[in-house]
Formats: structure tokens, sequence, C-alpha cells
């Protein structure tokens, strides 16, 4: 069975480092793709742009989605993602600063799976990545493959 | 209306008999008269008849004897014939005369009244008669005429006695049988009125075998009399009936009276308030002149009455046509228009033009009601112009926050997160004070996160939009303690909450509110030996006012007015931790609630935060505090 692959979207190299290394430091192994800005998430999703040719039978098994981004951000990619039939099922996890209420209702209309506020104390962080990780890598079953 | 019967005039006896009588009287007389003369007519031709057969008999008798007594020449004999025919009844005189010769007479001629007759003497010698005198004889009328006169005056007086005895027996006859009923008829017709129309006339005569003209008035007047009672009856009802349609009649005036003085009262009621409201009234005739003008509209456009009716309404209303436009009118949308002034100036004005209809339903003008809105536009101008600015106001403020809410709190993570990483992967190399550094390092990054936090937090109550609805206090409160009795920051106060609070409001706000409170509490009552805290509901005048009370470290009442100021703080960081935001935002929303927040402390014995939400019922709040529950 081949390594499932978690794409981060985040454009604050800081907190990449951070959610990786709180990843790493749970025992996360799994491949991390990161994507700096919205349309790269979309490039990546879709095999397009500089991920033209990718295999997409290989999805993430879940896109840990920041919502403020360069270019496009998070909420945009949300929305594509779930206007595409190849991308509409796909499991997204937003894991952003804001908690204000606008982006969460926004996030949950536009189909999010999950909506992860990351605290500025690393100790909660770390723990939260651990749990998020552990769910969506172990505990939640993902949709079916498709493509 | 009704002459009153008038009485018959007083009789006077039998009249009608009088003049029958009368009547008959000279109509007797004339008879008796003609009957009197031509009796006298006869006598007087038998008397003349008489005296003819004396004058026969004397020229029979007397002749022969006188001419033979004369012939022979015998004056004796002569003289005696002729006293012998002076014995003759009204024989005056006689005499012979012998050609001119006065031979012989008898009596005297002294009577004017008399009769004269020449006899022949004549005598018959052989053969020849021979004419040998004449006699003369006068005989006297005044016997005649004095027997005439005698019979006239017997007859006379016995035509008169007859005729008075006749005719008084006459009168009596007419009085009985006639003029005295006639009399009664006509003492009972005038007697006769509507109270004693049942009262029959009787005569007073016996009852005849065949009913003669005066039964027939008898029945004539009973007949009369069933015909007027009839007549009278149908009269009353008649009358009635039209008392009855007068009445109705003067009500119906009455009320229609009442009705126009109703009407013009309020006609005058109405131009009268039309010609004092404060607002524009005017009427437009179908040409678009003006016909009426009130106060108000002398207030608005500066023209008097007399300046401005007449004129067309075009000087009032610059866009004429829009203003008159038929549509708008029918559909009876008020509007808004500018119009111009007297001295040309331009005001808004809220007009309601109304369609006015003659007698035959026809469109014959308008109504046209104006009320100056340029101040109400300009602050409408002003109002947009601040809910503007507002937005844009409260549009930059969003941004703030949500950048700040993004962007603030992201280096602090990375502050936090690598000093953790500098004391995990390099924590050897570092000595404890370094260590301490970086503790201190991540504790403040983390206090600067929960102030941002709070600041949003405080931000966000004042921008949300607010939900109304009936929020149990009670459970509200009850969550929240059991939340922050399971959080490690809670000291082991006992947390009572009144049962059946409720109040309304914002649940998520008083969330926050209620949260904010008991946080404090339990944050002042952790160094209390046995911290008591009690949320509950006090009434005073009428008010409901919800408190949340502690046994805490209190805090000096001098300083009770910076208590909710953002950032203000009473006591030390070391002492009680906080960012001096909770109390502020607790405030902010109550204030949005339109209520009021005060705290009361005894330094050292603790405090209580009252708070009241307007809107909340009395009743709401219905149980006592002895019931609460630890």
């Amino acid at each position: 069975m081949e390594q499932q692959v978690i794409l981060l979207v985040e454009d604050n190299p800081d907190d990449e480092v951070l959610t990786v290394r709180a990843l790493r430091k749970n025992n996360i192994l799994n491949e991390i793709v990161v994507a700096r800005d919205g349309v790269e998430a979309l490039d990546y999703l879709f095999g397009i742009g500089i991920h033209a040719g990718r295999d997409l039978s290989r999805q993430p098994q879940v896109v840990l989605l920041d919502l403020k981004l360069p270019k496009l951000d998070g909420l945009e990619v949300l929305k594509r993602l779930r206007a595409d039939p190849r991308t509409a099922l796909q499991p997204v996890a937003v894991l952003t600063t804001s908690n204000e209420e606008r982006d969460i209702v926004s996030s949950y209309q536009l189909g999010v799976n999950s909506y992860i506020r990351k605290p500025v104390d690393f100790n909660q962080f770390s723990e939260t990545v651990r749990q998020l990780g552990l769910y969506w890598l172990v505990i939640n079953v993902p949709p079916p493959t498709y493509g | 209306m009704s002459d009153p019967i008038r009485e018959a005039a007083p009789m006077r006896i039998s009249p009608l008999a009088r003049r029958l009588v009368a009547a008959t009287i000279a109509a007797s007389t004339v008879v008796a008269l003609l009957a009197t003369a031509f009796q006298l007519y006869l006598d007087y031709r038998r008397d003349l008849g008489q005296i003819d057969a004396t004058f026969n008999q004397v020229s029979q008798t007397y002749l022969p004897t006188i001419a033979n007594a004369l012939w022979a020449t015998n004056r004796h004999e002569v003289q005696l014939a002729l006293d012998g025919l002076k014995q003759l009844p009204d024989v005056q005189y006689v005499a012979v005369h012998e050609g001119a010769t006065l031979w012989a007479e008898a009596g005297r001629r002294n009577a004017a009244r008399v009769q004269s007759r020449d006899y022949m003497l004549t005598h018959q010698h052989r053969d020849q008669l021979l004419t040998i005198g004449t006699l003369s004889m006068t005989v006297n009328m005044d016997g005649v005429y004095q027997r005439l006169l005698e019979k006239f005056w017997i007859i006379l007086l016995s035509n008169g006695i007859k005729t008075f005895l006749v005719a008084g027996f006459m009168f009596w006859l007419f009085h009985w049988f006639i003029t005295r009923h006639l009399q009664k008829i006509a003492g009972f017709a005038a007697r006769l009125g509507s109270e004693n129309l049942n009262q029959n006339l009787r005569l007073d005569r016996p009852t005849q075998k065949t009913p003669d003209e005066f039964d027939q008035v008898v029945d004539g007047f009973q007949l009369m009399q069933s015909n007027l009672k009839a007549a009278l009856e149908a009269l009353k009802q008649d009358i009635q009936a039209r008392e009855r349609v007068e009445e109705e009649l003067r009500q119906l005036n009455a009320e229609l009276e009442q009705r126009v003085a109703d009407r013009t009262r309020m006609l005058q009621e109405q131009a009268r308030i039309i010609d004092e409201i404060h607002d524009a009234v005017i009427s437009i005739d179908m040409e678009g002149f003006l016909t009426s003008w009130n106060l108000g509209a002398e207030r608005l456009f500066g023209y008097t009455a007399t300046q401005v009716l007449g004129r067309n309404s075009c000087v009032l209303f610059p866009n004429t046509q829009a203003v008159l436009d038929p549509q708008r009118i029918q559909d009876g949308q008020a509007f808004e228009a500018p119009i111009q002034r007297k001295n040309g100036e331009i005001l808004y004005a809220h007009l309601s033009i109304s369609a006015l209809h003659n007698a035959d339903k026809q469109v014959c003008g308008y109504a046209c009601y104006a009320l100056d809105i340029s101040a109400r536009k300009q602050a409408e101008a002003l109002a947009a112009r601040r809910a503007t600015e507002l937005e844009a106001s409260n549009r930059e403020l969003e941004a703030f926050s949500y950048s700040v809410s993004h962007d603030l709190r992201a280096p602090l993570r990375g502050i936090d997160g690598f000093s953790q990483a500098l004391i995990e992967d390099c924590g050897s190399q570092l000595d404890q004070t370094g260590h301490e550094y970086l503790h201190r390092i991540r504790r403040a990054a983390q206090r600067m996160g929960l102030l941002i936090d709070n600041m949003l937090r405080l931000a966000r109550v004042t921008r949300s939009e607010m939900h109304y609805t009936q929020v149990d206090l009670t459970a509200l409160a009850t969550a929240i303690a059991m939340d922050l009795q399971a959080s490690k920051t809670h000291g082991g106060s006992s947390i009572r909450v009144q049962p059946g609070l409720s109040a309304y409001g914002d649940q998520a706000l008083l969330h926050i509110v209620m949260e904010n409170l008991l946080e404090n509490a339990i944050k002042f009552t952790s160094k209390t030996p046995q911290p008591q805290i009690a949320v509950g509901v006090e009434q005073l005048n009428g008010r409901l006012i919800y408190f949340v009370r502690d046994n805490g470290a209190g805090f000096d009442m001098a300083f009770a007015s910076k208590l909710f100021g953002a950032f203000q703080r009473l006591h030390r960081e070391e002492e009680f931790p906080g960012t001096g935001i909770g109390l502020a935002t607790v405030k902010r929303i109550i204030r949005r609630h339109g209520g009021e927040v005060w705290a009361e402390s005894t330094l050292g014995k603790g405090s209580t935060f009252f708070f009241t939400l307007p809107n909340s019922q009395l009743a709401d709040a219905t149980y006592p505090l002895d019931n609460a529950t630890a």
C-alpha cells in the first residue's frame, strides 16, 4: 500500500515549518506536499501548471488548507474543488489562524470537512496537529479513489 | 280652521207663514175687489135697468093718459099724472111741454147726477098721428149711487172679514203643519255637530200613515247623519294619518336640519382645519390653475392667496407635468418633488395629490397636500452619508480585525513555536537562564495571543448582529460553570445558580457575559478558603437585576469607575492574570441590550456584579434564591 499524501496549503514559511515539525514529532511520516498559494494547490489537485502530468489517481488523504493565501484564497480554492467532480469529495480540513465567524460559516457552506484553528501556544498546536493527523490518516475512511 | 257652528238667527214668529198669509190676503183682496166691482157693476146695471123699466112703465102707462089729458087740455089731470110720476122712485122732476111752452110740471131740478128722457106725446086724430107735446122726466141717480156705495161697503166688509179669517186659519195651519217643524229642523240642523251626530231628529207630531215630505226629511237627516258619521270617521282617520305623516315629516325635517347643521358644522370645521393645518393644502383645476390656498400653503410657498389664486400651478412646481401625472394620481401614491417658493428657493416637498370629482363623478380638479421635507431630506442625506461613512469605517474595522486575527497571531505562533523548538532541539546548549528566557518569550507570546483574541472578541461584540430570543440564563450559567469547573483554572469554587433565570437577549452575547463574569468570580476567589459564587436575580422597583456574587478578593470602590474600561486592571498580573478586556466586553454587550452593568465590592470580602436587561419580563424570574442548586 502506497504512503498517503498530505497536501499542506500554507503561505507562511514559519507555519509550514511548525506544522511539518508538529506532524513529524507526532510520528506522522506521510509524504507532505506543500503548496504556497491557492493556484499551486489547484495545480497539484488538478495536475496542471507546475504539476502538469501528475498522476491524479493518487490524491491527498487530506488537504490542510489555510484561508489567507496569496493569489487565490482558501475559500476560493475550496469552492473550485467542490465544483469539480474529480475533487468534489476530496477531504479538506481548514487549518487557519482566524476564528472569524464568517470564515467558519463560509467554509462549512462550501463543504469543508473540518475547521481547525491554529492555537498560538505551540504545545497546544502540536497536540492539535497530532489529533488531526491521527484522525484523517488513521481513523477517517476516505472516499474511493477515482480518476 | 273650523268655524264654530253658526247658531240659527232668532226666529220671528213664522215669517214664512206671515208671508204666505200676506200673499193670500193680497190675492184674496184683489179677487174680492174684482168680485165686488163685478157685483157692483151688475147692481148698477140692474138699477139702470130698473130706471129704464120705470121710464118704460111711464111710457107705456102714463104717456097715453097724459097725452089724452093734454089733448083734452085737462090741465088738472095732466098735473095728477105728473104728480103720480113724481111719486115713482128716484123721479125728481117731470114736465110737459107743448112745443116750447111749459105746460105742467112736478118736482124740481136740483140734483147734479140726473138722467133725463123726453117722450113724445102723441094723439091719434083721424088717421093722423099728431105730436101734441113732450114729456120730460128727470130721474135722480143719487139713490142709485147711494145704494151702490152701501153695497160696496157691505161686500167689502164681508169679504175682508172672510179673508182675514181664512188667512188666520191658514196661518195657524201652516204653522202647525209646516213652519214649526221647519223651525225644529232648522234648530236641529243648527245644533248638529260632531258630538251629537247620534241624536235623531224627531218631529213633534203623530206618526203619519203614509210618509210625507217631513218623514223624507227626517229619513234624509238620518241618512245624512250616518253619512256624515262615516265621513267624519274617515276624516278623523285621514287627519290622524295626516298627522302621523306630518309628525314623520317634522321628524324627518328636524333630522334633515340636524344633518344639515352637522354637515355645515363639519364643513366649517374642515375648512378651519384645512386653513389651520400646518402643511399646505391647495386645489388645482383641470387646466392646472390654482383654485384654493390655505395658510399652510402661504407659509410653504410664500405667496398669499390673493397673489397666487388663478395662476398656474407651474409657478409652484418646476416639473408640473410629473406632479400632475394622472396615473400616479389615480394610484393615490404620495411622492416627493421639488417645489419653488416665491423667492425662487427650491424646497423638497412630500406631495399627495387626489382627484376631485364633481356631482357626475367626473374629475374636475385636484387637491394637493404638500409637506416641506427639506429638513428631512437634508437629515436623510446626512444620515445616508453617516451611514456610508459608518459602513466604510465598519468595513475597515472588519478588515482590520480580520487582518489582526490572521496576521498578528501567525508571528506569535512563530515566536512561541520556535522558542519551543529551540528548547526541544537546542535545550542542552542552554543554561537555566536561557531556558527561563525562552519560557518568558513563550508566555509573552501566549499572553499577546490572548490579548488579541479578547480584543477581537470585544470588536466582534460591537459589530455582530443581535438575535433576540428568550435565554435560559440558569442553563447557560450552569453549563459555563461546569465547563470552568472542568478546566484547570477553576479553584474549586462552589457556584450556585438560581433556577428559572430567564432573560430576553442574544444567546451568544449573554454567553460571553456570563462566561466573563463567572471567570472573573472564579479568578478572584482562587485565593479564598471557601469560595462561594452565586448567580441570581433581584427585583428592585419592578426592575429585574441579575447578579453574579463572589466572596473573593474584591476591589476598592474608589476605582469602580475604571472597572469596565478596556485594558483597565485593578490587580497585578502576578496576583490575578487577565487582559482587562473581559469586563469591557461585558459592558459593551449589556449596553447593546440597552441595559446597565455595575459592581459593588468590599476589598477582601467579595464583589457583586449587577446587570439589567430591559427587555426581560418580570415574570421570567420566578424562583427564589433559596432553591438554588450547588
